[in-house]
């Protein structure tokens, strides 16, 4: 919360004098002296207001034949960047080159300020201050501060450099740094460069000290130091690069040896991104991702991956995109992260989509895969498996509804490569024909509800699926799995995700959705409840049902309030009325950081375990200046705490000081690459971090740490 | 009791022709848009025109955070959070930004991880077309309250 | 500057009324004074020639009255104020009252100036009401002049 006394910072505000034309140099005083129309003198209240900026003083002197400005006398200059109170001015008319003497300044903009022997500006250079004190704090206050011979702030590259860098907590110079850059704005730098330390019983006291390189206009290196008491120095690096087309970037963390490691090997993280056009239709992109062992992240820690991974894409991607055709190249593999059987990857995946309207509601689409699968190991199948389906799709839409009716064929080639004894066949060819029709109509009445009057809305769903049979269980599992079964999963008309299992169907799904509306179109109330009716059991023997209904999907969205929101979605199992998954969220928001969040989650069976886990979060302002942040989640089922966390957070004007203690789960591998479930970690958390320098986003706000709070995120080829 | 079919012109009345921008015209959001507008009888221009409506799609951004653990403390369930940022240009006014974020529940399993990524990019699609419907009806939303 | 003042003095106006003795004379309405270089434009001028030839005192009023000349080094100054007094001996003019003087590439404007042609010195002085203060406006001097301003 930011504290009522901080003084904003100054925003840049020229006087509305409006110079009548660029170079125009135009001066006020109460008394004027020229002399052969070469040397001006002005006297009393001065005022001079050129393109440089704005210049009061006392007394000021401008000669034209050599283009100079000097004036002194409590001098006071402004400019969009900074504000300076100084003794003594000159200023270069022709180059624009300005140097005060004596000075006390303002950044504006930013809270920045200080005194400085002397400050030249210039268009070109930017900002030059020579033995400078710098700080973000107010006036009389002054928590923290910079002291340097030399501060250069160059206009287009956000970067202030600092040389000879005496660092003071409270007037105590705490460290000294020869070369020390620092950004003034965010755009370009994510990181922080200010030193982060933290301590936890994974790594001990730990203290990272970046230092950014900027290489070129579009290269960049970060290279960050991190000494950690328990376990050595690791040294993170990050590399980008942006051209015109191709962008990209390289992250490679290493540490040669990990006192606490039990196998004595260097232990590394590498990421390499990359996205690029290679013409206007051919585009490029990789992730590819990989570490030493399956405890670096939870021991180390990773800005990228959090340590209840499972695994991490490696992958390469060709694409061709225009209007009718899409092809797609693709090498998808993983790096999986503990012990799993066999992990099959497609190596390559070859996509072709095609799609073309035959007239005005007739469309023909026509999708095909050839991909490659197998899992590095000799005794598990491998296959190369061809797919096509071609679609017929009369899509009708109208303001009130929608009437969609599909016809594929789906013809699928599979050449296995078996170990022997296994009960699959080499080649297998499988022929399906599906047929699709969904309808939605959407009826809307205005109705008068919490004393307000809302739009109503019913939009009942319906959809019939009826795809063939055809037995395959010649069919090895490559990248099939079952999907889950929520409100929007009914209307998918696939039961799998793959191709290697298609399931014979015959159903009919039903659902309604219903909203509350307010005059400005909000979305007030929304629940939608949905249902799948199977006129007939599925043949694959292995997924037959024991009920011709699927579980009732429920959602229910409601904003009780400006500041109560309840969140639920609910399958019930029709059969026998069991709960197959149920999740229901409480928010109580009153502001971005004052808010308290309920969560209850249930999944009867999820990879043969059932989750039934209540979970608190609030965050609470417990002063102008304290703020509480707490996270606590409990496993009903195991009947204990799998991560309490609780952190405070002081902030005053220029600093905020982060601490916050953590218990958790620790999924750590043992030797065997098994988890132990009983093992629990505490990590305790001391972050200091300089406001109003540097990008906020890099400090994570309390609210983030802990697992559950922290969003990680994907790497998306747009 | 009251119902009757939704009279509001689901965009085809009031607005025929609209250019979609983005950084990358191939991106999958920005292609997503363009079909369902094409759904809806609007002509997609392929560039601004000052009488008609021009929307900026952001590149669109995908988070994952963690809803649930199994015992050993790895990952059972992901909330994805896919957020979409766009500003609408109606003709004579100037930008609007919009954005909105949809969330979907989506599952992990270790040994099955080939899958799960293929199921991740089928939620990806669906979540492009719910953005791509929504936008729709926001764009709608603002031609009506215009005079 | 100084041979403007071998030159003959033509005085245009509506109405002229001399006194011969003090020679003192005043022209009224629409009054035009030139002489070489010299030109004074105003609503009433007095030309006072008491001490003599090379002596004489203008004293031009208007709102404006306008006084233009060129001087030594060809450049043209040109001024303007309520109330402007030229003395032809010691070559200054004082300017009173919304006083405008424009030479070059700069213009200054006060309440008061005072213009010393022979040491091309200006000096001028604010009042004491509202702002009050003298305006003085540098344009950036352009490469080559093409013409001379009129």
């Amino acid at each position: 919360a930011q504290q009522a006394e901080c003084p904003a910072p100054l925003m840049p505000q020229l006087p509305q004098t409006e110079l009548t034309n660029p170079g125009d140099i135009h001066v006020k005083a109460a008394r004027t002296q020229i002399q052969q129309d070469t040397l001006a003198q002005f006297s009393g209240n001065v005022e001079i207001i050129s393109e440089q900026g704005h210049i009061q003083a006392q007394r000021a002197q401008i000669n034209k034949t050599d283009k100079t400005l000097h004036a002194d006398g409590n001098i006071r200059f402004l400019d969009q960047q900074i504000q300076v109170n100084s003794e003594k001015i000159d200023l270069n008319l022709a180059s624009g080159q300005l140097r005060l003497d004596s000075t006390e300044y303002q950044m504006l903009g930013f809270a920045g300020r200080g005194r400085a022997d002397s400050i030249e500006v210039d268009n070109q250079e930017g900002l030059a201050l020579k033995d400078v004190s710098f700080t973000t704090c107010p006036e009389g206050s002054e928590d923290w501060q910079i002291r340097a011979s030399s501060l250069e702030l160059t206009p287009e590259d956000n970067w202030g450099t600092a040389r000879n860098t005496r660092f003071y907590l409270g007037g105590v110079p705490v460290f000294y740094l020869p070369y020390f850059k620092f950004p003034v704005t965010d755009e370009r730098q994510t990181g922080l460069l200010f030193p982060k330390m933290s301590a936890s019983d994974k790594v001990g006291v730990s203290y990272e000290q970046p230092f950014y390189w900027n290489i070129a206009p579009n290269y960049d290196a970060t290279i960050s130091p991190r000494l950690m008491t328990d376990r050595g120095l690791q040294l993170k690096t990050e590399f980008r690069y942006l051209t015109e087309s191709q962008r990209g970037q390289v992250d490679l963390e290493y540490l040669g040896s990990d006192r606490r490691h039990d196998v004595d090997e260097s232990r590394y993280f590498y990421r390499f991104l990359h996205q690029g056009k290679l013409s206007d239709n051919w585009q490029i992109s990789a992730e590819i991702n990989g570490l030493s062992d399956d405890n670096y992240i939870v021991d180390l820690g990773n800005d990228y991956f959090n340590r209840g991974d499972t695994h991490m894409y490696q992958t390469l991607s060709v694409d061709y995109y225009s209007e009718p055709l899409d092809f797609s190249a693709e090498i998808r593999d993983f790096e999986i992260i503990g012990d799993h059987p066999s992990a099959y990857r497609a190596v390559p995946e070859l996509k072709l989509n095609y799609r073309q309207p035959l007239s005005e509601h007739l469309n023909f689409r026509f999708r095909s895969e050839l991909a490659h699968f197998e899992d590095g190991r000799d005794d598990t199948p491998s296959a190369t498996r061809f797919h096509m389906m071609p679609t017929l799709s009369l899509p009708l839409q109208n303001a009130w509804g929608e009437l969609l009716t599909e016809a594929s064929v789906l013809q699928t080639w599979y050449k296995q490569d078996l170990p022997d004894g296994s009960g699959l066949q080499e080649d297998v060819s499988r022929t399906l024909g599906q047929g699709r029709i969904y309808g939605a109509i959407n009826f809307e009445r205005e109705t008068e509800l919490f004393g307000s009057d809302m739009t109503q809305t019913l939009e009942p769903k319906f959809q019939y699926l009826y795809t063939s049979y055809e037995s395959q269980d010649g069919i090895g599992l490559y990248d099939t799995n079952r999907l889950l079964n929520d409100y929007t999963g009914l209307f998918r008309g696939q039961e799998f995700v793959g191709l290697d299992r298609i399931s014979d169907s015959n159903h009919l799904t039903v659902g309604v959705t219903t909203r509350l509306l307010d005059k400005n179109h909000q979305e007030r109330f929304k629940l939608s409840l949905g249902q799948i009716f199977y006129f007939n059991n599925t043949k694959l023997e292995e997924y037959s049902r024991d009920d011709d209904r699927s579980a009732l999907a429920a959602e229910l969205d409601w904003r009780l309030s400006s500041k109560w929101v309840a969140r639920s979605a609910l399958q019930l199992s029709s059969s026998n009325q069991k709960v197959e998954r149920s999740n229901l969220t409480l928010d109580y928001q009153m502001s971005a950081d004052k808010l308290v969040q309920i969560s209850h989650r249930y999944v009867r069976d999820i990879s043969g375990e059932e989750i039934n886990q209540l979970g608190v979060t609030a965050s609470w302002p417990l002063s102008q200046n304290w703020h509480w942040v707490g996270r606590w989640y409990k496993d009903m089922h195991g009947k204990r705490t799998i991560e309490s966390f609780t952190g405070l957070q002081y902030e005053s004007c220029c600093w905020a000081v982060q601490f916050g203690s953590m218990r958790y789960l620790s999924n750590r591998f043992d030797a065997a690459g098994g988890q132990s479930t009983e093992e629990f970690d505490t990590t305790v958390l001391l972050e200091f971090v300089f406001k109003g320098v540097g990008s906020k986003k890099s400090s994570r706000t309390l609210l983030d740490e802990g697992l559950f709070g922290y969003r990680q995120p994907y790497f998306l080829n747009n | 009791c009251g119902f009757h079919l939704r009279g509001t012109g689901l965009l085809g009345d009031k607005v025929t022709k609209v250019h979609v921008a983005s950084d990358n015209q191939h991106a999958p959001l920005p292609r997503a848009l363009k079909t369902s507008l094409k759904g809806y009888k609007v002509q997609v221009l392929s560039s601004p025109q000052e009488e008609d409506i021009t929307l900026y799609l952001y590149p669109e951004k995908l988070e994952r955070s963690l809803l649930s653990l199994f015992s050993t403390g790895q990952v059972a369930e992901y909330e994805l959070n896919y957020h979409v940022r766009f500003e609408v240009m109606l003709p004579g006014q100037d930008a609007q930004l919009l954005e909105f974020t949809l969330n979907r529940e989506y599952q992990d399993d270790p040994n099955a991880v080939l899958a799960k990524s293929r199921e991740l990019n089928l939620i990806l699609d669906e979540l492009r077309r719910q953005a791509a419907d929504r936008i729709i009806r926001q764009l709608s939303q603002l031609t009506e309250q215009q005079p | 500057i100084n041979q403007d003042f071998n030159e003959p003095i033509r005085v245009a106006s509506k109405f002229q009324s001399g006194d011969g003795i003090n020679k003192v004379s005043i022209f009224r309405e629409d009054v035009k004074i030139t002489q070489g270089s010299l030109s004074i434009e105003a609503s009433e001028v007095e030309v006072n020639a008491e001490q003599g030839k090379g002596r004489e005192i203008f004293i031009a009023r208007g709102n404006p009255a306008e006084y233009q000349q060129t001087m030594a080094d060809g450049s043209r100054i040109r001024a303007l104020a309520n109330h402007i007094e030229y003395q032809v001996e010691k070559r200054t003019l004082t300017l009173s009252g919304n006083a405008e003087l424009h030479q070059n590439s700069s213009s200054v404007s006060g309440d008061k100036i005072e213009f010393n042609m022979e040491k091309e010195q200006l000096v001028a002085q604010g009042s004491d009401d509202g702002d009050g203060r003298v305006e003085t406006i540098f344009q950036p001097e352009p490469k080559k002049k093409p013409v001379q301003e009129k």
